[in-house]
């Protein structure tokens, strides 16, 4: 069963790059797509209407924070996250346990599910199951949901791994069985198997006979070699079924978006743009900046020329410099730049992909990005060159 | 260039005051409405709220506090052509500037006759009448006050008021002298706790040619109702026809005849997760009882009610009694902890 609509209207005549088109209960997402990262139901310092007015079509919540707090009595009471947080478009939640994994160091997987330490009394253990994590996903009522999974660091390596891919399918399987509102949520499988391209493999074919709306690849960003991590991604957009959104969890650097976007991937997530925000750091096409610095304080250029955000029509760098970790207001202005710089940027994927010159399109973005090509990333001129994509030429 | 004036509209005895000050800004006449208030700012931003967001709200003037560009001496903001309204984009709004932060006056080190001493994030700066009018006339405000000599030590003795009354006229001549035509120079009232020296500073400062006064009350470590009466004493000396400021006063100034107080109140309460929810009525406060609710009291948790329902409150209350200050202005600037959302509201 499905919530979702999906249909590919455009594809690179030269890599495996698409653009889509996603229906989702709570209106259309273009892919490909970033969703910039609510924890807590919301963007620090960003409001609804401001998320609205960048074009933002999905927000991803944070089961856990929001299990916590509001907790899920209260969010059955008020119908929901888009209901407390006054959000009209999509959102998408995470299954809670990769929050409990990273967050609380005790935390212990069994068949039954992830035990943690309670963060009430630090005392009693707790238990997340698949069910109890796709009930909390059912109160919430994001319009894509998340199956609980198994995740083992993805520098793990031996038996541990083969026995995460197992689980996730097991646990899939209940997760399917517990998920109440399939009209009107979709649960997505996430596919584990950490580095190993054969048990990647097999996680595929077990997952995709289970037919779910759309399919995640997991367990990666975790640290591996970036050589690795793409031939992954690749094998995963290979042998997923082409009439499915497929989802690369924790990717939200500039690079990462255009590569994966050339192996096929459509939606990424990622607390990077708005969490180096509150260092200081604002996006930009030509790599980032660190308006701490004191080099900015009579800088009186937009932090980026043609973008049309608040913070770059209002303001220049110097004045964000003399706001920028003093005040929550520096914080809040480069969050909305990089929200913004990001939506650009996947908008201007989907563009390039349209009109069919992706592959300039990754060329210029790599020139401008980088500098030279001394500094493009070796992992990222493979990957592209995989998908015909010569980044040297 | 900004064209200013003030006119009191009506008075009920000497202290209550009704006026408007005209000023125009971006080629536009505005006006605003006393009395009223500077909205206060860190950094020249309004805390926590980007430009879109303070839109929403109506506010017209804005308090600025130099001390918070002075980490680096000249600020770098004086190399920016085009002015302080542009460079901290507040085009269309009144910008009142002091040396000092009108929320809090921070102790740091003396004063002498050429400079005064002010807090930065980065330690002790000083800064001489002359380096102010310099970035008064870059920046080139609505209005600014001109540099005071303000008492940080308790119990000052009779030479130290009188050096401080004299240091603040000199400062105030040597302004008025050097200010750009188009900027308004507001004198600073002293005289600390001496009758006598109250009087003088007041007096002295009305025979200069300002377009206003300040009185700052945040010297006088005293309570609210000392800090009153040695208010009171300085306005009995003050002309009726020009507008008058007070900091570190709250609503009870407007029992003096205050005509613009600066807004470091609602700046506090926000950080303490605090939502106001009083109105001014014609009868008085209403709502004194609770002016605010504690957002982050755990009984709000269930609570889905706005933070203060405007059109509920005002049909309950106009049954019985008469708002009479439609534009009673209040942020209600919820930033919770750990949601951090940033919400605003205003009554009316
Ligand atoms: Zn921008
Ligand atoms: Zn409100």
């Amino acid at each position: 069963k499905s919530a979702l609509t999906w249909e590919i209207i455009a594809k690179c005549s030269t890599s495996k790059a698409r653009v889509g088109k996603l229906i989702l209960p709570h209106g259309p997402v273009d892919t490909p797509v970033f969703m910039p990262v609510g924890t807590q139901g919301t963007l620090k310092g960003i409001t609804p209407k401001q998320l609205e007015e960048l074009g933002c079509q999905i927000m991803l919540n944070n089961t856990y924070h929001l299990g916590l707090k509001p907790s899920q009595e209260l969010l059955e009471q008020i119908g929901g996250s888009h209901n407390f947080q006054n959000w009209n478009r999509n959102l998408l939640t995470d299954s809670g346990g990769f929050q409990m994994v990273s967050l609380l160091k005790l935390a212990k997987i069994t068949e039954q599910g992830v035990e943690f330490q309670s963060p009430h009394d630090n005392e009693s253990t707790m238990l997340l199951t698949p069910e109890h994590s796709i009930s909390l996903q059912n109160s919430i009522g994001a319009d894509i949901i998340m199956q609980l999974d198994d995740v083992v660091s993805s520098v793990t390596t031996g038996p541990r791994v083969e026995e995460a891919m197992d689980r996730s399918i097991r646990w899939l399987d209940r997760c399917i069985s517990a998920h109440k509102k399939p009209d009107s949520q979709n649960l997505f499988a996430i596919i584990q198997g950490g580095l190993d391209m054969d048990l990647r493999k097999k996680c595929v074919e077990e997952m995709v006979l289970r037919d779910t709306p759309g399919y995640a690849i997991g367990g990666l960003s975790g640290g591996e070699e970036k050589d690795i991590f793409w031939r992954v991604v690749t094998l995963c957009t290979d042998l997923l079924p082409k009439n499915k959104p497929i989802y690369c969890m924790g990717i939200g650097y500039t690079e990462d978006l255009v590569v994966c976007s050339a192996l096929g991937v459509d939606m990424y997530d990622c607390v990077f743009p708005t969490r180096t925000a509150r260092f200081g750091n604002a996006l930009t096409s030509k790599g980032s900046l660190n308006l701490k610095s004191v080099k900015f304080s009579k800088d009186f250029q937009p932090i980026e020329k043609d973008c049309d955000c608040v913070a770059c029509k209002s303001y220049t760098r110097s004045y964000i410099h003399l706001q920028t970790t003093k005040e929550t207001v520096g914080c809040h202005l480069i969050s909305l730049h990089n929200v913004a710089y990001q939506l650009r940027l996947m908008r201007n994927i989907r563009q390039a992909i349209i009109e069919d010159r992706f592959p300039s399109f990754v060329k210029q973005t790599f020139k401008d990005f980088f500098g030279s090509e001394e500094k493009y990333p070796v992992w990222a001129i493979n990957a592209l060159k995989s998908v015909n994509i010569d980044l040297l030429s | 260039m900004s064209g200013f004036s003030f006119n009191l509209l009506k008075t009920i005895d000497p202290r209550f005051r009704l006026g408007k000050l005209i000023f125009s800004r971006n080629k536009h006449e505005k006006i605003l409405d006393t009395p009223n208030w500077f909205v206060y700012t860190m950094r020249g931003s309004v805390p926590h709220l980007t430009p879109d967001n303070l839109q929403t709200i109506p506010v017209d003037a804005l308090g600025i506090t130099l001390e918070h560009f002075l980490e680096a001496q000249p600020p770098p903001s004086t190399h920016f052509v085009g002015g302080i309204h542009k460079f901290l984009n507040l085009e269309d709004y009144l910008l009142f500037f002091d040396v000092r932060d009108s929320g809090k006056l921070q102790h740091i080190s003396f004063n002498t006759d050429k400079f005064v001493s002010v807090v930065t994030d980065q330690g002790c700066r000083k800064v001489t009448p002359e380096e102010y009018v310099r970035y008064m006339n870059i920046y080139n405000p609505d209005i600014f006050a001109s540099m005071a000599d303000l008492i940080s030590v308790k119990n000052p003795s009779l030479k130290r008021v009188k050096k401080s009354v004299d240091r603040t006229l000199n400062w105030l001549d040597e302004t008025l002298e050097k200010t750009e035509e188009g900027i308004h120079v507001f004198g600073v009232v002293t005289g600390h706790d001496r009758h006598e020296e109250r009087v003088r500073s007041a007096q002295e400062t009305a025979s200069r040619n300002v377009a206003g006064f300040v009185l700052n009350g945040l010297d006088l470590d005293m309570t609210s109702k000392e800090r009153l009466d040695l208010m009171k004493i300085s306005l009995n000396h003050l002309p009726k026809n020009k507008p008058r400021v007070a900091y570190g006063l709250g609503a009870p100034g407007l029992t003096i005849g205050i005509d613009i107080f600066d807004t470091s109140y609602p700046s506090e309460e926000t950080s303490l997760g605090h939502g106001l929810t009083f109105l001014i009525l014609e009868n008085g406060i209403q709502n004194e009882q609770e002016k605010f609710i504690n957002l982050w009291d755990n009984k709000y948790r269930t609570d889905f009610r706005p933070i203060l329902d405007g059109s509920e409150l005002i049909k309950q209350l106009t049954s019985t009694s008469k708002i009479k200050r439609p534009s009673y202005k209040t942020i209600i600037n919820w930033v919770n902890t750990s949601w951090n959302a940033v919400d605003m509201g205003l009554i009316q």
